[in-house]
């Protein structure tokens, strides 16, 4: 099982998208799932990108303190 | 215990695993279970253990539980015997599945290994004074110098007996065996620092010092450097190193880094974050306290930056000999490739054969009257002294053939484009490009002209592809500078085109014999960005 960090870009807004899979196919998928969680209407989504991913573990995360994605 | 772990009454580094069992194991006990757990097999060893391998020198491969391992070996300074290389290739051959890679520490690796192997292949390693010991781990790393130490026109003195006294120091040794994380160290007096000094834990860098009315060769030292997801560039102590004080001094640093080090954190263990919040004055005041007064520094005897790049054939220092700098594409052999070169060495030289931390080779101490000959040889077809200019400058990580963090293939694509590249573009400066398939830089992707850095995407049909972002402008000339992204993420299918098209503006806008680099400080950062914006525009079209 995998720790993912993916950015996504919104209406070139890039957020943050944390995901537990344990694949890369499955991580991709579940990014799908978590935005129509989070978005009461679904946005157009510009841009989903897969920049780390980790394998779980105790004390395994990720410091989200910039984007990768320039704009 | 030869010295007092103090930092076992840290309450914090209870919550560190790793240090929890480092403090219970040496790291290096691992060689006494081999034998067992190879005897018993991949089931027989626990998975809390598989970490310790690490100090064999030993990394499981993608998937883990597969139970399959990559090996390095330690190749001090790079320098290989003939009975060494030969027992390299035949490991390769017998166990390696024909892999053998020369990776950017001047060491070698393989892949797909059992355990069941793995005692047989240290005992032919030992037969020949290599070892795994210190390859990986949190322990010295293999220490990295001058390819052509001993032999070099452009160096200011042969730093082979140095370095090696400096490795002997540490191998084994267990009171440096369990230090906070890995700790890479370069010792060259390459005026052309050969070695990589700026993203090295600590490296020692020709210098010269009058003292007493005597010019004295020696070193200036760097720490703090390092690339990995957060790179840091080495900072200089104002401090003058005899050549016979080096030990001394690589011991003092070493121990300032195991006993106050952070441990708490493996993702703030490394040397550099301890300088960064020490400062160099600082540090090299701490340094004093273990070493007694130590001169200041004298004048720096580097001249520029060569990025470990030898091609070519070139007299050596000594009259009547020269040395062959060979590429070796992305670093890959296979055995019998191995043991070609290894002959050709002692047919034509004196079997010495000398990795390059730019992933190639080079064949030393052939004598004139030889080279003609030498230079007929056919291995030279497939690995010119003359690369050309893409393949010969192309550096890749390992990638995700057999890495667990890598999101991308990169060593085969890398391969594949600098080739293309180089059927289709003809340049006069050669163009360094590093390509890594994920953020932690074991590709040195920071210090490359034009970086690649794998991510994966979904595309504009939503499906998951391999992709690149695209990085300008590094170097480690004048201190250093990490180069800098470009906006935008090329699909991998569309790689070679947008790399094709950028470089071809490179081309067709340099000055004669403008470098990459130059060309990038020249036109600016937004000149590229602009370029490419319109090349990603074309390809979307």
């Amino acid at each position: 099982m995998n720790l993912y960090r993916f950015e996504v870009t919104i209406k070139e807004e890039p957020i943050h998208v944390i995901i537990v899979a344990d694949s890369d196919e499955k991580a991709f998928e579940l990014v799908d799932i978590e935005l129509e969680k989070h978005y009461l209407k679904m946005p157009e989504v510009d841009d989903i990108s897969l920049y780390e991913k980790k394998k779980i573990k105790n004390g395994a995360g990720f410091i989200l303190s910039e984007f990768e994605t320039i704009l | 215990m030869v010295y007092e772990k103090f930092w076992s009454e840290n309450p914090l580094i209870a919550k560190n695993k790793t240090e929890i069992w480092k403090l219970e194991k040496d790291g290096l006990k691992i060689f006494d279970d081999i034998p067992h757990y190879a005897a018993n097999g991949f089931d027989s060893i626990p998975k809390e253990n598989w970490d310790m391998f690490k100090w064999a020198g030993l990394y499981l491969q993608r998937p883990k539980e597969a139970g399959y391992w990559m090996m390095r070996v330690v190749i001090p300074g790079g320098i290989l015997t003939y009975d060494q290389q030969m027992a390299l290739a035949n490991i390769a051959k017998d166990y390696g599945r024909d892999v053998y890679d020369i990776t950017t520490r001047q060491a070698i690796q393989f892949h797909w290994l059992t355990i069941e192997q793995v005692p047989d292949i240290l005992s032919r390693l030992e037969q020949v004074g290599l070892t795994t010991a210190g390859a990986c781990g949190d322990i010295t790393r293999n220490i990295i110098g001058n390819a052509l130490a001993g032999i070099d026109p452009d160096e200011i003195f042969d730093t082979r007996e140095v370095l090696n006294d400096v490795f002997e120091y540490f191998r084994l040794n267990e009171d440096y065996s369990n230090l906070p994380r890995k700790y890479k160290m370069s010792i060259s007096a390459n005026i052309h620092n050969a070695s990589n000094a700026e993203i090295n834990c600590v490296s020692f860098n020709p210098a010269t010092k009058e003292i007493d009315g005597v010019m004295e060769v020696g070193f200036h030292v760097k720490v703090g450097g390092g690339l990995s997801s957060v790179p840091m560039l080495a900072e200089e102590l104002d401090l003058f190193i005899l050549p016979e004080k080096t030990v001394e001094v690589a011991a003092a640093i070493t121990t300032i880094f195991r006993d106050f080090g952070y441990r708490e954190k493996r993702h703030r263990s490394r040397l550099k974050f301890l300088v960064a919040d020490w400062g160099p004055e600082q540090f090299k005041e701490k340094l004093l306290e273990y070493t007694g007064p130590l001169p200041e520094k004298g004048e720096s005897a580097v001249k520029g930056w060569n990025a470990g790049y030898f091609y070519g054939i070139h007299k050596q220092k000594q009259d009547g000999l020269n040395y062959v700098g060979v590429n070796i594409p992305v670093g890959r052999l296979n055995p019998d490739e191995v043991i070609e070169f290894a002959e050709l060495a002692k047919k034509y030289g004196n079997g010495e054969i000398r990795n390059c931390n730019s992933q190639n080779l080079i064949i030393p101490n052939v004598p004139d009257a030889k080279l003609e000959e030498l230079k007929q040889e056919s291995i030279f077809e497939r690995f010119p002294y003359h690369p050309k200019k893409f393949i010969g400058y192309s550096v890749s990580c390992t990638g995700i053939e057999y890495c667990n963090l890598a999101l991308v293939e990169t060593k085969k694509r890398m391969r594949t484009i600098s080739e293309t590249l180089d059927k289709e573009i003809d340049l006069d400066v050669p163009v360094r490009m590093h390509m890594v398939g994920c953020p932690n830089n074991c590709g040195q992707r920071a210090i490359a002209e034009i970086g690649l850095q794998g991510i994966k995407m979904k595309n504009q049909d939503k499906k998951m592809v391999e992709a690149f972002e695209i990085y300008i402008g590094g170097t480690l000339n004048e201190g250093g500078k990490f180069n800098e992204k470009l906006k935008g993420k090329v699909e991998a299918e569309q790689l070679y085109h947008v790399l094709k098209e950028l470089i071809l503006f490179f081309k067709e806008t340099k000055l004669l014999s403008e470098t990459f680099l130059d060309f990038v400080e020249r036109v600016g950062i937004a000149e590229l960005q602009s370029k490419l914006d319109d090349i990603m525009a074309e390809v979307a079209v």
